[in-house]
């Protein structure tokens, strides 16, 4: 507990650069979850933590600070590589989070006073849940699943993206989703319904064809069939195929439902 | 993990507060000030109210040493209400430094305490919590620019020195002058 306290300590002393003796309650804690986020990174347990008299505490917070500062220049040129060829499609929830939150972050973000602060609300919503992970680390595999979904949306024209977007939902500029989800339910659409063009809207017999196969299907089996849809995607890699599989589950049972209520014309 | 770490801070800041107290005995002889055993206990029990009342957390020794030092050659300090002025200051200390938003360091706020305990509050320590404190903790909330604040700005712009803190609150004074008219009818008023 000293050395953890000490810790603490030194970095209140910091905080206030010596010109305040006592900091409020919310500050102390924050600058104690900033100490035990970097040592827990470097493998310590919250309970050992507060039991240690460990002396070599120190060097190890050092240590994980050093990382800390090295992984956001890693994000940094993740976000920048990300950024080169960068599609939104439109959608300002994408958007905005790239383009206008993300360099916040990269401004504002404080690997010593609060690094375990992400800061962004990172409104876009990926396939991975990522609330278990707080500050760089957050926003490190937020950007990981943006590279994967961007190279997800460049095996098609940004034209036709578009189009099958609207085709999903006329103001899909403004709605909150996650594109490949919509482009991944198109393409296993077409290959339910058995036609070839993403492009083109379905007419009422593609849906009732659609809708028997669902039936006949099930969730289970067609959840497998969508899966055998993402990987058969030309051009990904096993880390392309792992991530997209993470909306095989909710597009099968959106189908199911919209084939149980006749509605999926709303729906793809 | 809140509670625990809360009372592990409470826990550390009671340490030694009291030998630091007593050690300031040393300081204040010159002045006649002591402070007794009890005092110093009260005082380390007071602290530790002020500082959950305010909500706030102190390392080390506290303010307590700086509060002595900056206070114990005040005309006003006598060793009769000694213990009970500290304690009354400390607790304004903390709640002040929460009331202005941390925009003070203690040096800014002690300097204040300081001079206006002495003119125009005379060591009246609840005249001065309850009136010149409250005016200048409002004053900063509401964007008055501390001596230190100016210095930080003068770094930039090389303008002239900054005022003291006496020329910088001079606006504080909220009450009217002196008025020779009311004095007359008071006088006809008891006659």
């Amino acid at each position: 507990m000293d050395e953890f306290m000490n810790l603490v300590r030194r970095l209140t002393q910091r905080y206030t650069a010596g010109e305040s003796t006592s900091v409020p309650e919310e500050t102390a804690l924050q600058l104690a979850e900033a100490v035990l986020f970097i040592l827990g990174r470097q493998g310590w347990e919250q309970e050992a933590l507060l039991s240690t008299k460990e002396a070599r505490l120190e060097a190890v917070y050092e240590e994980g600070k050093g990382q800390i500062l090295a992984e956001v220049r890693q994000a940094q040129s993740l976000y920048s590589g990300i950024m080169e060829n960068f599609t939104s499609c439109g959608n300002l929830a994408l958007e905005d989070t790239m383009q206008k939150g993300m360099p916040q972050f990269f401004l504002r973000y404080d690997a010593e006073f609060a690094p375990q602060d992400h800061l962004l609300t990172l409104d876009y919503p990926i396939l991975e849940h990522l609330e278990h992970l707080q500050g760089i680390d957050r926003i490190i595999a937020y950007l990981r699943c943006i590279r994967l979904e961007q190279d997800f949306l460049h095996l098609l024209p940004e034209r036709d993206l578009i189009q099958i977007l609207r085709q999903w939902n006329p103001s899909f500029r403004t709605h909150i989703f996650n594109l490949p989800q919509i482009v991944l339910s198109k393409t296993a659409a077409c290959l339910l319904a058995g036609t070839g063009s993403l492009r083109k809207p379905f007419d009422r017999t593609e849906y009732e064809v659609m809708e028997e196969r669902i039936r006949q299907l099930g969730q289970q089996n067609l959840g497998e069939v969508v899966m055998k849809a993402v990987e058969k995607l030309p051009g990904l890699k096993a880390d392309h195929r792992d991530y997209l599989a993470l909306a095989v589950p909710g597009i099968a049972a959106e189908f199911v439902t919209g084939a149980e209520n006749r509605c999926l014309e709303r729906m793809v | 993990m809140e509670k625990k770490f809360m009372a592990m801070m409470l826990q550390e800041t009671q340490r030694k507060d009291r030998e630091q107290l007593l050690a300031c005995n040393q300081m204040t002889q010159d002045w006649g000030l002591q402070l007794t055993e009890e005092d110093a206990a009260a005082l380390a029990a007071a602290r530790q109210t002020a500082l959950e009342g305010s909500g706030r957390i102190e390392f080390d020794g506290g303010i307590m040493p700086e509060l002595i030092r900056t206070f114990c050659d005040s005309p006003y300090l006598q060793q009769d209400s000694y213990a009970q002025t500290l304690e009354l200051l400390q607790e304004a200390f903390y709640q002040c430094k929460s009331e202005a938003m941390e925009l003070l360091t203690d040096r800014e706020l002690l300097d204040f305490m300081r001079e206006y305990f002495d003119d125009p509050c005379r060591g009246d320590a609840e005249y001065l919590i309850s009136t010149w404190l409250d005016r200048f903790t409002r004053a900063v909330r509401r964007g008055f620019q501390t001596p230190s604040a100016y210095s930080r700005r003068d770094e930039y712009t090389l303008s002239a020195g900054c005022p003291t803190c006496r020329e910088a609150c001079g606006s504080l004074q909220e009450e009217e002058g002196w008025s020779y008219e009311l004095f007359l009818q008071t006088l006809e008023n008891m006659e």
